[in-house]
């Protein structure tokens, strides 16, 4: 495992050739969410990283006021940049969760957990 | 302390309450319209989730833990409401999502935990302890749920033209309870939550107050809720004393009054286990005992020569004099009209002419207040001395039937 990345609410971690594994951790911002996006986008882009472990299991509270931002902007711009399959662990915090619930787009790309082990194996087994 | 030998059901909701609630405070968070609409639709998955878990836990349980089970679980629920007065007095009516919005959020965890708690209650009545005692701040809490808008439930009965004595009547239970909690405190699950089922009615009431009778209506409530406070007892019989006024003179009116009392307080269902104040009689027995000597009183004093329809060849005053009392007499005919055997359909008529045509006789010891007390209390005295002429008439018949078929 390798730290690309680190910051007060966010850890960037690659964890394969082609998984990215971010780990957020505490109340999150809408500033701290755009800027550590960015941050995951570029390293998406230039690892060429196909998978992506989102780990929200240390996030506590609501960070409704970034959920269009997050469905709209970056999720798409995550697409375009190569990404095929997202594991999303959820926050077992209510609002955390719910807030990523809105936020989670329909499709085959994104898959959601509660539980780090399932997501990881899920990734692994996604060619 | 000794573990529970059971599941605990609502750890989810606990962990809503006690972590992710102070979280939410500790960073400062806040919530709009969407997310609050979220919240509301995850707490109704989660309590429900929770009612199907206890459905299907407590089938696995023997009878002595399921009481274990609940009560535990009643217990619970009254503390998380509690523990929600942590982050300031729940507002027991929906308040605007102003500041960061975490009024709003513990006005619907106090929905979802009341919901569960009358869950609890409804299903489980058989485990489910009413007398259990309250801690001061849930009481602080239905206290300052009820007085919302106890003013205007006051002034709304007003409004739909209850009588201001009546009213009064009404609210006292509602004004007593907040001054108990200002002092002592200490009061029972079933007393706050008969008050808070009390003031949903009333507001039903006041809703369709423009159609119907209304105080016929608060009268059929209140009887059916067993509001037994000695103030409404005490104004049903003035109001009952006034009507018998009306037909002051005419002791077949009164007794037709009384009748008329008597059948609207015996077709009122009273609702299973309600009670306003445990401690004094129901309110039904209360008027049923009133209604009886009321009505004893006065057939006691029909004179026994009243006018009697003018018939050929019989002399004037003649009655048919029965063995039976004037009770039993009128039982007796109350059987025959309900079995057919008269058709007559104006009850009030025969009444009158029942009264009029038959002198029952009062035996002596009718007069002594213990015996009228002990026919009185129940009517399995005036049934049993009915059936008893009957079971003779038809041994009789049945006497002389063997009789014939000798001859």
């Amino acid at each position: 495992m390798e730290l690309l990345h680190t910051s007060p609410t966010i850890e960037i971690t690659q964890i394969s050739n082609h998984i990215l594994y971010c780990n957020w951790v505490g109340p999150q911002t809408p500033e701290s969410i755009t800027k550590a996006g960015a941050t995951i986008i570029q390293i998406v882009r230039e690892g060429n990283f196909k998978k992506v472990l989102n780990d929200n299991a240390r996030v506590t509270g609501p960070w409704n006021t970034a959920v269009p931002y997050t469905l709209n902007h970056w999720f798409p711009i995550m697409i375009d940049s190569g990404l095929k399959h997202f594991a999303w662990v959820y926050s077992p915090n209510i609002f955390a969760d719910l807030s990523a619930r809105r936020a989670t787009p329909t499709g085959n790309i994104v898959k959601s957990f509660y539980n780090y082990q399932e997501a990881l194996s899920w990734l692994i087994a996604k060619p | 302390m000794s573990t529970p030998k059971f599941k605990y059901e609502l750890q989810e909701l606990e962990n809503i309450i006690v972590i992710d609630l102070s979280t939410f405070i500790e960073d400062e968070s806040r919530v709009d319209d969407w997310l609050i609409d979220d919240f509301k639709e995850a707490l109704k998955r989660k309590t429900e989730k929770i009612k199907m878990n206890m459905q299907q836990s407590i089938i696995g349980y023997k009878d002595d833990t399921r009481e274990e089970y609940i009560q535990y679980h009643q217990q619970a629920i009254i503390r998380l409401t509690v523990y929600l007065t942590t982050y300031g007095v729940p507002n027991p009516a929906p308040p605007s999502i102003n500041n960061s919005g975490i009024e709003l959020l513990s006005y619907h965890i106090l929905l979802a935990l009341e919901d569960l708690l009358s869950f609890v209650e409804t299903r489980y009545a058989r485990y489910f302890d009413p007398d259990t005692w309250l801690p001061q701040n849930y009481l602080s809490l239905t206290a300052a749920e009820l007085h919302t808008e106890l003013d205007n439930l006051h002034l709304n009965l007003l409004a739909i033209g209850v009588e201001r004595d009546f009213a009064g009547i009404i609210m006292q239970p509602f004004w007593k309870f907040a001054v108990a909690q200002s002092n002592s405190g200490g009061t029972t699950y079933s007393h706050t939550s008969y008050l808070k089922h009390l003031k949903l009615e009333l507001e039903k009431v006041i809703k369709n107050g423009a159609t119907g009778n209304v105080t016929k209506t608060l009268h059929i409530l209140l009887n059916g809720l067993n509001f037994n406070s000695p103030e409404y007892f005490t104004y049903c019989t003035k109001f009952i004393q006034q009507e018998l006024k009306k037909a002051e003179g005419n002791d077949t009116d009164e007794l037709y009054v009384l009748s008329r009392f008597y059948k609207y307080l015996h077709q009122v269902p009273v609702q299973l286990g309600a009670v306003l104040d445990p401690s004094r009689p129901a309110l039904f027995d209360l008027l049923d005992e009133w209604l009886r000597a009321e009505r004893e009183y006065i057939e006691m004093n029909i004179p026994a020569a009243m006018a009697v329809p003018s018939v050929q060849g019989v002399t004037a005053g003649f009655k048919i004099l029965m063995a039976m009392t004037i009770t039993q007499l009128s039982y007796f005919f109350h059987v025959l009209v309900q079995t057919g055997a008269i058709l007559n359909k104006n009850k009030s008529m025969l009444t009158r002419f029942t009264a009029v045509i038959f002198q029952a006789t009062t035996k002596d010891k009718m007069s002594d207040s213990n015996a009228r007390k002990k026919l009185y209390a129940k009517n399995d005295g005036v049934r049993q001395a009915v059936r008893a002429v009957l079971v003779r008439c038809i041994q009789y018949i049945d006497a002389d039937t063997g009789e014939n078929d000798r001859k």
